[in-house]
């Protein structure tokens, strides 16, 4: 019995080694391609630590494409929508966490089911929207969706619902009026939610690739994965400066899961996804 | 009064701002599409669009590659992110570290250019990572076309999916299974059932919350899915060869940006929504709760 616990607990780490590999593969696969010439891409490929230390695809990178400018506006316009979902989804949990009113079951319904309209409906006639209101070639069809996110409401009322209602009705009768009670006690309470929120919208946007493809048409104006598969196109034969490319916009991302803290983070995520 | 009334207005004050939003946003192009589907290039009102979508063989070919797509996605990638989640949680596992759970989740927060970008070189035909390394092994003669030929495409795609769901599928059981109380197992095993009538009988059907919810995001990915292949395969005509890797909203992109025809795109983007909300239909029937 014993030997056959040993055997298991052997053999589960293995695997586990195995599929932590399979992920971190790829990234490396990266890391080293963005450093590796590519005559040597070519002919050792599954070579990992390059022989030749090169940073000449940076400085390809750097001369194709407005990379700094492209960095810069990918990390606007997802600063901005995670911003601006983040106070919206905490107004709206707020609105239906504190008040008793009537509708109330019904307007949360109404959220929800927006979940179920797939978007695919609605990318023709959102593009011909955003074109009459002159709002073609601007980050406003980047920052909207995420604002109208029903998840993000969802998750932050199931948080905010568990503030102890006598802390509210203290704040009130020391005089507070609503909107204090909100930035004073609501969201410092509800920061796990809130925050999640914001880190996920960030990600998203940082990440998203299908609207500013539709939406952008300046290369100044382009974010990074636009840029980046502008880069891709040009250069059919050689890899490195897309690759290097990938790696520097891979880095906000990897510095923010390393930094709110992986285990809070992944933790808050997962219990907003148990209980939806 | 007038403070009465205002404080009667406050919550709809606090939560207007999504329904305006979404009223302008959401609701309007949603009618507004519908609208569109029905009217040819001049505005007049008619079936045309509908009737061409309908019998159009390249829309066709596009669903069932996401049918496809979403079969490969829910018994290959959700089977093995089970395995896993099981595995991590068994007892011969002992305490994992949040590094574990961040690895799992990075490829799932890794943008489609970013994939597209290393995948291309993994899968390529000459020199490509896995077949030199196919080949190094002697397991493949030649080179396979991973990206270019029809019968290769789909599970091209499929591996793909797998490196980027499966570690985040894998914690999403992972955290259902810990939901399950272990005196459960014990009780089982106390009445005499193995291993696999455990699973089979208590495990199983107490994750169904959570599969209900992993299946529904599989399902609904797979008929949303365009930017790894965009980036996969630089489009001429035809998505892949013989249009193997042509997926929905691939085609309804095309049709709107490439050819020009968005009364035809809008149609279709309600073709596939009513498609798609029959499948979570049936999904959810075949989910429901059966006492």
């Amino acid at each position: 019995m014993k030997k056959k616990r040993f055997a298991l607990n052997i053999v589960f780490h293995l695997v586990l080694l195995i599929a932590v590999c399979a992920i971190i593969y790829p990234f490396v696969f990266m890391i080293s391609g963005a450093f590796k010439t590519d005559f040597e891409m070519n002919r050792h490929i599954t070579q990992l630590i390059p022989r030749e230390i090169t940073l000449d695809h940076f400085h390809t990178l750097f001369e194709s494409i407005p990379f700094i400018t492209q960095f810069l506006n990918s990390f606007f316009v997802a600063v901005t929508a995670a911003i601006l979902t983040v106070l919206i989804d905490g107004l709206v949990a707020y609105g239906f966490t504190r008040f008793t009113f009537r509708g109330r079951g019904a307007l949360m319904t109404a959220i929800l089911a927006t979940m179920l309209i797939p978007p695919q409906v609605l990318m023709v006639p959102q593009f011909q929207m955003y074109k009459n209101l002159h709002l073609f070639g601007t980050y406003v069809p980047l920052i909207i969706p995420s604002m109208i996110n029903a998840f993000g409401i969802f998750l932050n009322c199931q948080i905010m619902g568990q503030i102890p209602r006598d802390l509210y009705e203290s704040a009130m009768i020391d005089g507070y009026g609503e909107l204090q009670i909100f930035a004073r006690i609501a969201v410092p309470l509800s920061k796990a939610g809130l925050g999640i929120q914001g880190v996920l919208t960030f990600m998203n946007t940082w990440n998203d690739f299908m609207t500013p493809l539709i939406y952008l048409n300046e290369e100044q104006r382009y974010t990074l994965p636009i840029g980046l598969m502008r880069l891709q196109s040009f250069y059919k034969i050689s890899y490195g400066a897309p690759l290097a490319g990938a790696l520097l916009s891979c880095i906000p991302v990897i510095l923010i899961l390393a930094i709110v803290g992986q285990k809070y983070f992944i933790q808050g995520l997962m219990a907003g996804a148990v209980k939806g | 009064m007038k403070s009465k009334t205002k404080r009667k207005l406050q919550p709809y004050l606090f939560i207007s701002p999504f329904f305006i939003l979404y009223a302008i946003f959401g609701l309007y192009p949603t009618v507004s599409g519908f609208a569109l589907s029905l009217q040819d290039k001049a505005g007049q009102f008619t079936m045309s669009n509908y009737q061409k979508v309908f019998a159009d063989q390249r829309f066709w070919k596009a669903i069932s590659n996401a049918a496809v797509y979403m079969m490969g996605s829910i018994f290959i990638i959700l089977p093995v992110a089970l395995i896993a989640a099981l595995m991590l949680n068994s007892k011969y596992m002992g305490k994992k570290s949040g590094i574990v759970s961040t690895i799992f989740f990075l490829p799932n927060v890794t943008s489609v250019i970013v994939i597209g970008i290393v995948f291309k070189l993994v899968l390529r035909v000459n020199n490509g990572l896995l077949n030199t390394a196919l080949q190094t092994l002697h397991m493949i003669d030649r080179p396979i076309k991973f990206l270019s030929d029809p019968f290769w495409a789909m599970p091209s795609i499929l591996l793909i999916g797998t490196w980027r769901f499966f570690g985040v599928n894998s914690l999403y059981f992972l955290s259902g299974l810990q939901g399950i109380p272990a005196e459960l197992g014990e009780a089982a095993r106390i009445d005499g059932a193995g291993k696999w009538k455990e699973f089979w009988y208590i495990t199983l059907p107490l994750l169904k919350p959570i599969m209900t919810y992993i299946v529904f995001m599989a399902i609904t990915g797979s008929f949303a899915m365009f930017g790894e292949v965009l980036t996969l395969v630089q489009n001429g005509s035809s998505v892949g060869s013989r249009d193997s890797m042509l997926f929905p909203v691939i085609y309804l992109y095309n049709s709107m940006f490439k050819n020009n025809q968005s009364n035809r795109a809008a149609a279709m983007g309600y073709v596939i929504a009513v498609i798609l909300l029959l499948i979570t239909s049936v999904q959810r029937w075949l989910f429901r709760d059966k006492d």
